[in-house]
């Protein structure tokens, strides 16, 4: 008797819901395995081989002066990329971006402690933030 | 097959790929289905799905195991649905791409039986959110207030919607009971 009108208590509808559809998998995981965890390709090898020598070279070759230089003209190619995608004329950008590396050099500072100021900072920010996002972009990418 | 606990405990500590891919394959058939059945589409759903166990790859290290895991991929893959729809600034419909793939639920799931192609059919009828709620309480038995959290919806959100969506599926699948019948 109980029995009997605890059953018809029972919502088919419930009972339905808590079976719910299972997708087969037909080959979902290792698609996925492949998309997550494929090496480096050929690019991302170039691009940190790069990034790599140039600190080597900087560090064993370079005073802290011709590392702010070099720190410059990449800033100048990468001003020119930008404005060469944003309505920006280049000069424009470049100051923004160059201004105060370029300021400090024309000081002829006799130590690191005067070249590295807050201005010069500012310049170095930037372009440490470009590169992190062109890094991002391109590890995006290869996701 | 090793236990789930120990699973992630590897996939986090030793960021041991083979632990991470068991977890793939034990969540990928629930995951996929509750995006099936929010986007109503399978290509879409399936997409969602690589995005949300990339996501959750990268983001494993913030799994604080407070919750299931099941949970915690449950909420990923509905942020990346929400996340979708805000970008493609459109609502999912049914459309007929799915209707046509209908045609074909039997590949796609596992040991389906006649009723439960009619209750997808059903639930596609839903809203997101009815959906969503109640595919996460009743399907896999989360609570009220997990599946809340799941979704970053009031609790009273989430109860509302599955008595909404409930009445709702009884009444298309009353019809088509009916349909049945008298034909």
């Amino acid at each position: 008797m109980t029995d009997s009108h605890q059953k018809s208590e029972i919502d088919p509808l419930d009972v339905l819901l808590a079976q719910p559809a299972v997708i087969a998998d037909r080959g979902f995981s290792s698609r996925l395995g492949q998309k997550l965890y494929k090496p480096p390709v050929k690019r991302e090898h170039v691009f940190m081989g790069m990034g790599a020598a140039w600190l080597l070279l900087a560090s064993v070759f370079g005073s802290p002066r011709a590392l702010l230089q070099s720190l410059e003209s990449v800033a100048r190619v990468l001003t020119s990329w930008i404005s060469s995608v944003l309505p920006l004329p280049a000069e424009q950008t470049a100051n923004q971006l160059t201004s105060s590396l370029s300021l400090q050099l024309t000081q002829e500072a006799g130590s690191v402690g005067q070249l590295i100021s807050q201005s010069g900072m500012i310049g170095i920010y930037a372009l440490g933030f470009l590169v992190l996002c062109a890094m991002f972009l391109l590890i995006r990418d290869q996701l | 097959m090793q236990d789930e606990a120990s699973l992630i405990e590897r996939a986090l500590t030793q960021r041991d790929n083979a632990a991470f891919s068991s977890l793939v394959e034990l969540h990928q058939g629930k995951i996929r289905a509750f995006l099936v059945r929010l986007s109503k589409s399978y290509d879409l759903a399936d997409d969602l799905a690589q995005e949300t166990f990339i996501s959750a790859y990268r983001r494993l290290s913030t799994f604080a195991g407070k919750g299931s895991f099941q949970g915690w991929l449950f909420r990923i893959a509905y942020n990346c649905f929400m996340q979708h729809i805000r970008s493609s600034k459109r609502r999912t419909e049914v459309t007929d791409e799915f209707s046509a793939q209908h045609e074909i639920l039997e590949d796609n799931y596992e040991n389906l039986s006649s009723q439960q192609i009619d209750l997808e059919n059903a639930m596609q009828q839903l809203n997101e959110q009815e959906n969503a709620s109640i595919t996460l309480c009743h399907g896999y038995g989360h609570s009220h207030q997990e599946a809340a959290d799941i979704l970053q919806l009031p609790l009273g959100t989430v109860k509302s919607s599955i008595l909404r969506g409930k009445e709702k599926l009884r009444e298309i699948l009353t019809l088509k009971n009916e349909m049945e019948q008298a034909s």
